[in-house]
């Protein structure tokens, strides 16, 4: 049986438990993920190529800097650390030097849920996804928890 | 610093490419962020030699197509994990894609009608155009309607 894709893209995945959260879904990639949206593809293209989503005031940059403030039009301010903290919801975004390559939502201490591209979502441990492909983490962000709707 | 290198005064890859546009595969075109001079160097030589061998497929129709399925399963495998279009855009099978010129236009629209994935930058470049409109920007599944419907405009596909 060939190995899995995601264990020769990330050796570490395969020596951490993980699990698959999601069929393949090519609608959104891991910042949209980690922003919240599962309609819409975000990268920071310029004209004349094809434009992807980012949002209208942000730089259009492959800077970290640039996808803080991505992130902050939906609520996220940086931190310190992905420690959760009662009534804050965190995500993280992953680099290679000031170039971002992934972001993904702090699930818990342990666990991290990242869109592995087009692919598939899945929950990982937090140092599971660091390599070639993804650099590493490099800033935290956090935003007040939404309060649950009441049912009627 | 090194020398860019400039298709246009290379003249065609073939006889058969004489009335494609060869447009150059700019660092200004994948992402936003600077490259050195030796890097657009590199890339613009590896460009040529990737235009001449998939140009060599284009003189049979069975061979282009043999070798945009080679190429397209090859970059679906790539960039499967990727993120960034423009990272996308820059896979080896990715750019032998758009090598091959307006020959890949109907492959390319066949594959967006069975899997809606990020082929616009190919179609963009080859066809010089853009059919998506600014509020369909990410959402894929509209970004390939907006090229079948341009497709099947153009006759390139029914």
């Amino acid at each position: 049986m060939s190995p899995d894709p995601l264990h020769i893209q990330f050796p570490l995945l395969g020596m951490t438990p993980y699990r698959i959260t999601s069929p393949i879904d090519k609608k959104y990639n891991c910042i949209a993920w980690a922003a919240g949206d599962t309609a819409r593809f975000w990268w920071p293209t310029n004209p004349p190529v094809p434009r992807y989503y980012w949002p209208p005031s942000v730089p259009r940059e492959e800077t970290v800097a640039a996808f803080v403030l991505a992130f902050g039009t939906v609520g996220y301010e940086p931190c310190a650390d992905g420690a959760l903290e009662p009534g804050f919801e965190k995500i993280v975004i992953y680099a290679i030097g000031q170039k971002p390559k992934h972001a993904a939502r702090v699930v818990s201490a342990v666990r991290w849920s990242s869109k592995m591209g087009s692919d598939r979502d899945i929950e990982h441990a937090p140092g599971a996804l660091n390599g070639q492909l993804y650099g590493c983490p490099v800033q935290y962000m956090k935003r007040p928890k939404k309060a649950p709707s009441k049912k009627r | 610093m090194g020398r860019v290198v400039d298709y246009r005064t290379l003249g065609t890859v073939s006889g058969a490419s004489q009335d494609r546009q060869c447009r150059p595969l700019a660092p200004a075109y994948f992402g936003t962020s600077a490259e050195s001079m030796e890097d657009v160097e590199e890339r613009d030589n590896l460009d040529m030699r990737l235009y001449r061998e998939a140009d060599d497929s284009t003189q049979h129709p069975h061979d282009t197509e043999s070798l945009f399925a080679k190429l397209a399963a090859n970059w679906k495998e790539q960039s499967r994990f990727m993120s960034s279009p423009a990272e996308m855009a820059n896979l080896a099978s990715y750019r032998q894609i758009i090598a091959i010129g307006q020959p890949a236009v109907p492959l390319l629209l066949e594959e967006l009608k069975k899997d809606p994935d990020h082929w616009f930058w190919a179609l963009w470049l080859i066809t010089g155009e853009n059919p998506v409109r600014e509020e369909w920007a990410g959402d894929v599944e509209m970004m390939a309607s907006a090229w079948l419907a341009w497709g099947k405009q153009q006759g390139y596909i029914s």
